[in-house]
């Protein structure tokens, strides 16, 4: 009776243990399927998504060099501050040649800083795409242009070694330190906007992709409930797009003046794009899961 | 003190020890066994549980085993194309993915090179000729 009872539990048992597992092992099927699709949908979208960084190594390097000598520049504007304070305060012939000595490593310091930061920028517009031709080449030009002034610049502050030559190389970085700054911020708004169009550029791309093969490749009752989820996309990526055309407008005017407040304008302006864009891309999931 | 003799010679035999005979060898041997019998018939329902648990461990245990490579090499080809997100289950989703990667690399609030923090007056006379 005992036997029979055991073998009867030890029946329940391994049914209520094995059938659940071959239930998940043939749940786990489908999984492995679709791991597969994703593995042809990598190497399907790797042709068109994926893009190799070109300069990414020439970059990393520079932007080594413009640490260390963002350090020199540091402790050189400490010795220049020290040495400028005790020519005012002692106003003797020692202090003086320390304040020349001193100013004209600061002056070095920086515009070796300056130099590799207009470098920088050059080849980081030079990777860069989503933005125009006709607003990139000229402010490559114009990189490339004020690299050159500065450096013939700074051929004349190592040779000052009085304090009327350091003033008169220092008159002449005060006339042009401007347009150096100006240019800068115009190629970073440049950069900062290149980034975002480019992603907008691509959504674009696939939301025309998803129309294809998703609202009108597909003949079911939801059609009609993709139909109007496109429509929304549309008007979202619409605004997006409107927002750019100000913006390009803005940099490609003529009296824009490029400064840190335009800046900082700027990039409240790429926060609203940023989301509207998340925004986007969300609703196009959405509605390739429809 | 008592001077009836008789009495206790009477009661004498309640006292005594009774004899133990020698146990029968036979009938021994067939109490044990009927007590492993007993036992082996009030445990084998616990015993044959456990037997078929372990064999399910073991059958549980080799097929994560021979699964467990095909995922990593899943893994190991999803690197550097993908986060580890979860897995899209189409190629527009991947490419959706994809662009979302891109978009957070163009987070305006970050990875923008700043104008370095360097001053641009540096001038040992205080105003310029």
């Amino acid at each position: 009776m005992n036997l029979k009872l055991s073998f009867l539990a030890s029946g329940i048992v391994f049914t209520s243990l094995v059938v659940p597992s071959l239930v998940w092992a043939q749940t786990e099927s489908p999984a492995a399927a679709k791991e597969v699709v994703t593995e042809e949908s990598v190497n399907e979208t790797e042709g068109t998504v994926i893009s190799k960084p070109l300069l990414e190594d020439e970059i990393k390097n520079v932007e080594q060099t413009y640490k260390g000598q963002l350090q020199v520049y540091r402790t050189a504007q400490n010795r220049y501050q020290i040495a400028k304070q005790q020519y005012t305060q002692l106003q003797t012939l020692t202090s003086l040649e320390e304040a020349v000595k001193t100013t004209r490593e600061a002056m070095v310091a920086r515009n070796d800083v300056l130099l590799t930061y207009l470098t920088l920028l050059r080849l980081n517009l030079i990777q860069a795409t989503g933005i125009n031709l006709t607003q990139k080449e000229p402010t490559i030009t114009a990189l490339e242009g004020a690299h050159k002034w500065l450096e013939q610049h700074q051929d004349k502050a190592k040779s000052a070694n009085d304090r009327y030559q350091i003033l008169e190389v220092a008159d002449e970085f005060s006339q042009y330190q401007t347009s150096i700054a100006a240019l800068s911020y115009k190629t970073t708004s440049l950069l900062a906007i290149g980034k975002l169009q480019s992603v907008y550029d691509k959504t674009l791309l696939l939301s025309e992709q998803v129309e294809t093969e998703v609202v009108m490749g597909k003949e079911d009752v939801k059609q009609e409930e993709r139909k109007r989820a496109k429509v929304e996309i549309e008007r979202e990526l619409s605004d997006v797009q409107r927002i750019f055309s100000e913006l390009n407008n803005d940099i490609e005017d003529e009296d824009t003046s490029f400064s840190r407040s335009y800046f900082n304008t700027l990039q409240r302006e790429l926060g609203s794009i940023y989301s509207r864009l998340a925004q986007t891309l969300s609703h196009l999931s959405e509605l390739v899961r429809l | 003190m008592e001077s009836n003799q008789t009495e206790f010679s009477y009661e004498k035999p309640f006292f005594e020890e009774v004899a133990q005979l020698p146990p029968d060898p036979d009938e021994a041997q067939s109490k044990t066994s009927s007590g492993i019998k007993a036992w082996i018939q009030s445990h084998l329902l616990i015993t044959t549980i456990m037997i078929t648990l372990l064999i399910l461990l073991l059958i549980v245990g080799i097929a994560a085993l021979i699964l467990q490579p095909k995922v990593k090499e899943l893994e190991l080809m999803n690197i550097g194309t993908t986060e580890s997100s979860p897995i899209p289950v189409s190629p527009l989703e991947q490419k959706i993915t994809y662009i979302k990667t891109e978009l957070n690399a163009a987070d305006p609030t970050r990875g923008q090179e700043p104008f370095p923090p360097i001053d641009m007056d540096i001038r040992l006379d205080s105003t310029q000729r």
